[in-house]
This record gives C-alpha cells, sequence and structure tokens, in this order.
C-alpha cells in the first residue's frame, strides 16, 4: 500500500473525474472528427466544392490546438491523477495492459504527429495525398478508441480474466463491444457539436456554413440515436447482476445523474435537429452550449459507470480502497483482506504511520486517534471526505455528515457501524484487527466534532 | 522502508514479459521523449531571446525557433507516455510512492503542461506576444521541475516514509516537493536544451540549405547559432554536471561514473562545437543520440544502484509471459511504424519547394501499403476479440 494522498481542497477522485470526462469529451471530439472531416474533404474533391476546404483548415486549426492536444494530454492526466489518488488500480492496469497501452501510444504518435502534417500540408501536398493523409488520422484515432475501450470496460467487466488472469480475456470483456459500437456511436454527435462550432465560426453568407451545419445534424442525430439505442438496449443489460442492483440504487446513484444524463443527450438532439430543420438559426455560441451541456451528461454518464462497480475499482478483484479482497484470484494472487484482519494494517503497511510508530514496526506506543486517522486514509479516503483537507464545497461524500446524519457521533456507536459495514452492497468490510477498529472510530469521533463544533459543546449528540 | 517492504509494494500480477525489454525500452523511449522535451525548451527560450532583437536574421530565426518550440512540446508529451508506461511496471514502488507524496504536483503536471502548451500556440500564431512567451516557459519548466522531483525521489528509499509521515504523523496533502537536487534538474534540462537546440538548428540548416528561397546568410547565422548552442550546452552541462555528481552522484555512491559521463559528453560536444557544419547535421544528431541514451543508462543506474540497496532489482521482477499482450503490441508496432515513416516522408517532401510539393509515386505507393496496414490493424483486433469470445462461451 503506498501513501494516501486524499486531494487538496477538492477530493482526489474528484478531480481524477474532472479531468477524465474532460478528456472523454476532446478525445471523443477529435476520433469522430476525423471521419467527419475525411468525409468533407471527399466531398470536396468529388463534388468540386472548394470552399468547403475553409471549413476543414479551421477545423484542423482548432483540432490542431486543443482536441488533439488537450485531448491527448487529459488523457495522460487521468493516469498522472489517478496514480496520486489511487495508485493500485492504476497499476493493477499498467500490469495487465501495459503493451496494449504501449500500442495505443503508436496510435497517439500518428495522431499527434499526423493532425500537424495534415495541417501544414493544406494546399502544399496533392488533394489525394492530403486526403489519404485524413484517412490515416482517422483510422489511427479509432485505434485508440479501440483499445482504450478494452481497459475501461476491464475495470467494470473483468470477466474471464478474474479466473485466468490472460489480458486478452480482461481486455475482450464482456461489456467490450457494447461500449466500444455506443462510445463509437455517441461521438458523431459530439463531433457534430464541434462541427456547429467551427462551421458557426465561418462568415453567414459562407457556402461551407451551409454546407456543413445541416451535415453535422444528420450525423449527429444518427450517432446519438445509435448510441444511446445501443447503451439501453445492450450495454446495460450486458452488465452483471451486481452494477444492474447499483443502478436501482438511489444512494449509490443519486436521481441528479440520471437528469444529467438526460439533459446532455436532449440538449444535443435539440441542437442537431435545428442544425438540421433551420442551420441558419445555428451559430457557435449554441454549439459552445451544447457542448457544455453535453459535457455535464457525459459527467453523469461517466459516474455512474464508475459508481456501477463500488465498492471496488476493479471488479471482483481489488476494492476502492485498493485493498485486494477476491478470495480466487488470477496469476497466485491472494486476497489480503483475511491476512489484514489478522495481522493488523499497521504491523504490515509501510506507509500506515502514526505517531510512536516507526514504519512498519509494532503498534505499541501508538497515539491511537493518529493511529485511527492512518487507517481511515488509507480505508475510506478513495471515497469519501476524511478530513478537513478536501472539504471545499462541502467534500465528496463526506463521512462526518454522513455520520452525523446517522446520528453516529460517538466512538462506541461508530464502532458499532463500522462492524455493520460489510452489510451494504456498495462498501465491503472494514479491514484490521478489532483494535485498529478501535483507533478508526475515536479517530472518526474526533473527525466528527471537528467539522461540527457544536457537538463538543453537546458533549456527544445522539 | 525495510527491504521486505520495498519488495512487498510491487504489484503482486507482476509483468507480462522478462524486465529486460522493458527497462530497454523505457531507456529507448525515454531518449526520444527527452530530446523533443529539451529541444522545446531550447527553442522557446531561444525564440524569446529572439524577439527581443531587431535584426532581421533574429526575428526570423526567433520564428522559426518558437515554431520548433511548437512542435516539440507536442512530440515530447506523446513521446513521454511510453516510458512514463514502462517505469510503473518495473518500478513501481518507487514511482507510485513519488506520486502520492506528492500527489498535488502529480496531478497539476498535465494541467501546467496544457496551459503552457496552449499558451506557446498562441505565442506561436500570434507571432509578437512574448509576455504570454515568457508564461508559458515558466510553466513548462515548472512541469519539468515536478518531474525532476518525481523522478529524483525515487533514489531515496529510506526517506520516504519521513517523507510522507514527518514524525509520524501523515501528511495526506501531498503539498511539498522532495528529491530535487538543483545540479541534476539543470544539467539534464538546460544543458541539454542548449545541446538539442544546436542539434536542431543544424538540421534546419541542412534541410533548407537547398531551397532557393531561403537566404545563405540567414543559414548561415543559423549555422553559427548552431555551434554557440552547441558550446553552450556542453559547457552547462559539464559544469551542472560535475556539481550534480559531487552532490546526488556522492549520495547514491556514484560520483565517479557520473563525473565520468558529463565528462565525456561535455568534451565531446564542445570539441564538436568548433567542427559542426549543417551537411554534417545528421551525424551531429546521431552523435547526439548515442549521448542521450548514456546519459539515460546512467540515470537508471542510479535508480538501481539506489534502490539495490535495499535489495531491491527491476531485472528480479517476478513476470508472467502474457503472449496476448505481446502479440497485441507487436502486431501495433507493425502496422503504425510504416504509416509514421509516410507521414515523416510527405511532410519532408512538402517542404522541398517554396509552393509545396508532393512526395515521389514510391513513397505514395508506401501511403497506400500504410492505409492498408491500418485496416489490416483493424481486422486482425476484431479477428483476435472473436476467437477471445468464443473461447470464453
Amino acid at each position: 500500500m503506498y501513501p494516501v494522498w486524499e486531494g487538496f481542497l477538492i477530493h482526489s477522485a474528484m478531480v481524477v473525474g474532472i479531468i477524465a470526462v474532460a478528456h472523454v469529451l476532446f478525445s471523443h471530439v477529435t476520433v469522430a472528427a476525423t471521419w467527419f472531416n475525411w468525409w468533407v474533404e471527399r466531398k470536396a474533391l468529388v463534388e468540386n466544392k472548394p470552399y468547403l476546404q475553409d471549413y476543414l483548415k479551421a477545423s484542423a486549426l482548432r483540432l490542431l490546438m486543443l482536441a488533439y492536444t488537450l485531448g491527448a494530454m487529459f488523457g495522460v492526466g487521468i493516469w498522472f491523477s489517478v496514480t496520486a489518488s489511487n495508485p493500485r488500480s492504476i497499476s493493477t492496469l499498467i500490469h495487465n495492459f501495459v503493451f496494449y497501452w504501449a500500442a495505443e501510444w503508436f496510435w497517439f504518435i500518428i495522431d499527434v504527429f499526423g493532425i500537424a502534417v495534415y495541417y501544414y500540408t493544406f494546399g502544399r501536398v496533392s488533394p489525394k495525398t492530403h486526403a489519404r493523409i485524413g484517412l490515416i488520422l482517422a483510422l489511427a484515432a479509432s485505434g485508440t478508441l479501440a483499445i482504450i475501450v478494452g481497459i475501461l470496460g476491464f475495470k467494470l467487466t473483468p470477466g474471464a480474466w478474474l479466473e485466468t488472469g490472460l489480458s486478452l480475456d480482461g481486455f475482450y470483456n464482456p461489456s467490450f463491444w457494447p461500449m466500444l459500437l455506443a462510445r463509437f456511436a455517441l461521438m458523431f454527435a459530439l463531433t457534430a457539436l464541434y462541427a456547429l462550432v467551427v462551421a458557426g465560426s465561418l462568415p453567414k453568407d459562407h457556402p461551407a456554413r451551409q454546407e456543413v451545419m445541416p451535415l453535422a445534424g444528420k450525423v449527429g442525430l444518427v450517432g446519438l440515436a445509435l448510441g444511446v439505442a445501443l447503451v439501453v438496449f445492450w450495454y446495460v443489460p450486458s452488465l452483471h447482476e451486481h452494477a444492474k442492483t447499483m443502478l436501482r440504487l438511489p444512494q449509490a446513484i443519486q436521481p441528479v445523474f440520471y437528469i444529467k444524463m438526460a439533459v446532455g443527450v436532449i440538449a444535443t438532439g435539440l441542437v442537431l435537429l435545428l442544425a438540421l430543420l433551420a442551420p441558419r438559426r445555428v451559430g457557435a455560441p449554441l454549439g459552445y452550449l451544447a457542448l457544455a451541456l453535453a459535457f455535464l451528461g457525459l459527467f453523469g454518464a461517466e459516474r455512474t459507470r464508475e459508481v456501477l462497480r463500488k465498492p471496488d475499482v476493479i471488479y471482483g478483484y481489488m476494492a476502492s480502497n485498493q485493498i485486494i479482497y477476491a478470495e480466487k484470484a488470477p496469476r497466485g494472487v491472494k486476497a489480503e483482506a483475511p491476512r489484514l484482519n489478522e495481522e493488523g494494517i499497521l504491523g504490515r503497511m509501510p506507509f500506515a504511520v502514526a505517531p510512536g510508530a516507526k514504519g512498519a514496526g509494532p503498534t505499541a506506543g501508538l497515539d491511537p486517534v493518529e493511529a485511527g486517522r492512518a487507517l481511515v486514509a488509507l480505508q475510506c479516503s478513495s471515497c469519501h471526505t476524511v478530513s478537513k483537507n478536501t472539504a471545499f464545497l462541502g467534500g465528496l461524500r463526506p463521512l462526518p455528515a454522513l455520520l452525523k446524519r446517522r446520528g453516529m457521533t460517538t466512538a462506541p456507536a461508530i464502532r458499532a457501524y463500522l462492524e455493520a459495514i460489510g452489510g451494504f452492497p456498495y462498501m465491503h468490510p472494514t479491514v484490521g484487527t478489532p483494535e485498529e477498529r478501535e483507533y478508526m472510530a475515536l479517530y472518526l469521533e474526533r473527525m466528527v466534532k471537528e467539522f461540527f463544533p457544536e457537538l463538543k459543546a453537546e458533549g456527544g449528540a445522539q | 522502508m525495510t527491504p521486505e517492504a520495498l519488495l512487498s509494494m510491487r504489484d503482486p500480477l507482476g509483468a507480462p514479459i522478462h524486465p529486460l525489454p522493458l527497462q530497454i525500452l523505457l531507456v529507448v523511449t525515454y531518449v526520444l521523449h527527452i530530446l523533443f522535451v529539451t529541444t522545446a525548451i531550447g527553442g522557446l527560450t531561444l525564440g524569446l531571446y529572439g524577439l527581443r532583437r531587431s535584426e532581421e536574421n533574429w526575428r526570423r530565426l526567433a520564428q522559426v525557433s518558437i515554431r520548433l518550440a511548437v512542435q516539440s512540446t507536442g512530440l515530447g508529451i506523446t513521446m513521454g507516455i511510453a516510458p512514463l508506461l514502462f517505469v510503473q511496471v518495473i518500478y513501481d514502488p518507487a514511482w507510485y510512492s513519488a506520486t502520492t507524496t506528492m500527489g498535488l504536483w502529480t496531478t497539476l503536471f498535465i494541467p501546467v503542461v496544457a496551459i503552457g502548451y496552449f499558451l506557446l500556440y498562441v505565442l506561436y500564431l500570434r507571432g509578437n506576444l512574448a509576455g504570454v512567451g515568457y508564461v508559458s516557459l515558466a510553466l513548462l519548466l515548472l512541469a519539468g521541475w515536478i518531474m525532476h522531483n518525481l523522478a529524483s525521489y525515487g533514489l531515496y528509499p529510506s526517506r520516504w516514509v519521513e517523507w510522507y509521515a514527518p514524525g509520524g504523523v501523515a501528511d495526506t496533502r501531498g503539498l511539498a516537493f522532495h528529491g530535487s537536487n538543483l545540479p541534476r534538474f539543470g544539467a539534464l534540462l538546460f544543458g541539454q536544451a542548449a545541446l538539442s537546440l544546436g542539434v536542431m538548428l543544424l538540421l534546419f540548416a541542412w534541410y533548407f540549405r537547398r531551397r532557393e528561397d531561403v537566404p545563405r546568410d540567414f543559414l548561415a547565422f543559423v549555422e553559427g547559432q548552431a555551434k554557440g548552442a552547441l558550446r553552450l550546452g556542453a559547457l552547462l552541462f559539464g559544469l551542472l554536471g560535475a556539481l550534480w555528481a559531487l552532490t546526488q552522484g556522492a549520495e547514491v555512491g556514484l560520483t565517479l561514473p557520473i563525473l565520468l559521463v558529463v565528462a565525456a559528453v561535455a568534451l565531446v560536444f564542445y570539441g564538436h562545437s568548433a567542427r559542426a557544419r549543417m551537411e554534417g547535421a545528421l551525424g551531429t544528431l546521431g552523435l547526439y543520440l548515442l549521448a542521450l541514451l548514456v546519459v539515460g543508462v546512467l540515470r537508471e543506474g542510479m535508480r538501481a544502484s539506489a534502490l539495490g540497496r535495499l535489495g531491491y532489482s527491476a531485472m528480479g521482477y517476478p513476470y508472467v509471459w502474457d503472449w496476448g499482450s505481446i502479440l497485441f503490441f507487436v502486431a501495433t508496432g507493425i502496422a503504425a511504424v510504416p504509416v509514421i515513416v509516410y507521414l515523416a516522408q510527405v511532410l519532408y517532401a512538402s517542404g522541398q519547394k517554396p509552393q509545396g510539393a508532393d512526395p515521389s509515386a514510391g513513397v505514395e505507393r508506401f501511403g497506400d501499403l500504410g492505409v492498408r496496414l491500418l485496416v489490416g490493424w483493424f481486422l486482425f483486433y476484431f479477428a483476435l476479440g472473436l476467437f477471445v469470445v468464443v473461447r470464453n462461451l
């Protein structure tokens, strides 16, 4: 187990979420935009419409500056934020899929180098050569999607990997095909919004603007309808029973998640419909607004997907708090929870330290409350705000508020609650020796009183 | 940190291949990464300096340098993904302890780079907004500083617990930097930035030497600046490198090897700076890549030595042969590398004439082959997927 980074002001999981959704938005726009632009470029060639080049140049410059740069970078940003917040989960992915990511790296090089070549060779090479570069970009960009989908899906539905430990089994997992196709379809809706922004930046009477707007509307609506249908009728049914249970649990997935998704889909659909039927009424600002709402929808969707595998970060293998719970894990990996229950966490984990303890030394002489803080940080901070470090704007599922709401503000009451935690479908039982659970309860009592000083005066509210 | 604790932090799944290929890939891809990163820093610095000069050649060189910085930053970021992958496989205890202990900075790294890169683009497109360029440079240097700390942290395993929890009280905010060594940062960033810049300027002059619209005196000017950059780089690398050897090198017990490497690199390039010519730019590039490779091996040697004292050996990392993932990687490489070569050929050909130019018919056929390889990759990808699905039915 590694040191814990709770976050600073903002909870680490929230940081990961924001970066991840930004990446999804930029990268999805990028992938489908390469196909859209390739199609427009062919149209310009075949139908002899050179004015479409103006759209392509404007689109390519923005892709070069924003989508590729930020899309690729925020992708790496997810890595960085997860290595800080949940290193053992990314380590599991890396040790399974390092060569898949390395393969994706080849596509990244083509993407980043290729978009520069594409942009700088406008008018400097023959149209046929330029269109070929566009096609290469589209294929390579789709390659990045094709690879990352396998790794993303693995976390929720590792499938046969849990038995075999073979990376191919984890990559082509049970939700792989529906997720691949659904994302491929939905990204055309996002790209269509991006096309509206780009076309909307051209002069009002520019023929490219008049031609691209309805085309984007048409392509985007087909992608949106197909994508939503694939999610509802194939992706969700492909999930395991646990995920389906979580979908129905309002404590796990609050209704606001569904509202966000619905707003994103409806707003995207309406704007694309308007672009199809009345393209003159659509401009760049409306495109930006729709993209912002789509971002909201994506945030809801991605957060939902994350919560579906709770209490695990890799379903059936590793809990969100990075402890391996799987009784029967591949490649000879042993479950850690039973051993930690028996031998204790403080004595085994090098960074589970507290005053009085030297590294992995014995627990004697510990400050019990500080020891509890170390244990709570290890076991609870992946999903909850457990100190004022990450309490900005209320924090993420703040434990102090949760405990107060349930009337558990004293150590004995909290201790009893810790013992009962395994009863929820979205939580694993607390790990550690009985003594360590006592330490945790002592810290949690202090934490609740730090957040709610009035409880100190009352001597502990019930 | 006890040896047992350090070893227990390795991922229980093990690596998917023998660690040696991973170690080699780590060093080789690091070389590509650092080449572009240092070129970006060097190019931007020279560009900002050039913007302050009024002479025509300087103004022109400033634009070239800034454009070089823009493209190098993009490629540097992309190339950096690979060593980032491989380091996590065989040095996971050091890397993840660093990224969590300095969590805030780890997380800020990409936003810092992204904003720096974006501002660099603004500078490039607007041409003369030097203020934006300085902010961009500051952000890129901050990113370099973060990465320097994350890498250097791994050399001090005996201090990790104390850095995370001073006096036993864990600091879970990740605000502080740990493990830094200014001479190392200076040698590997500023010294190499000047060297990389010198090499790239020579390549620029070499490429445009046959273009009639590019003035001869400008190319001679660029060549002169390249020689100056090589000389400056050699001096900076040598002096700061010596300090690095005497400080961090002494801490990990590798003073002499570091001194020998930095002295060799500094002397070779100081000597070469006087003889360097645009016609021999490719040779200079080859020489420089070799030097970067040696420095890359030295960095790995330091890591291996520091962790080795606690019984940690990357070569002893447990592994299983995961043939599926190896097949996937090799197949993708076979499809992708020719395409990358094709794109480079198109770019090379298009810049040969002022109005642009098509690549040769042979290159065009190679491009068609590239497209077929990409389509073939997708067929392979789907076929492999169907095979796995059927096998698991």
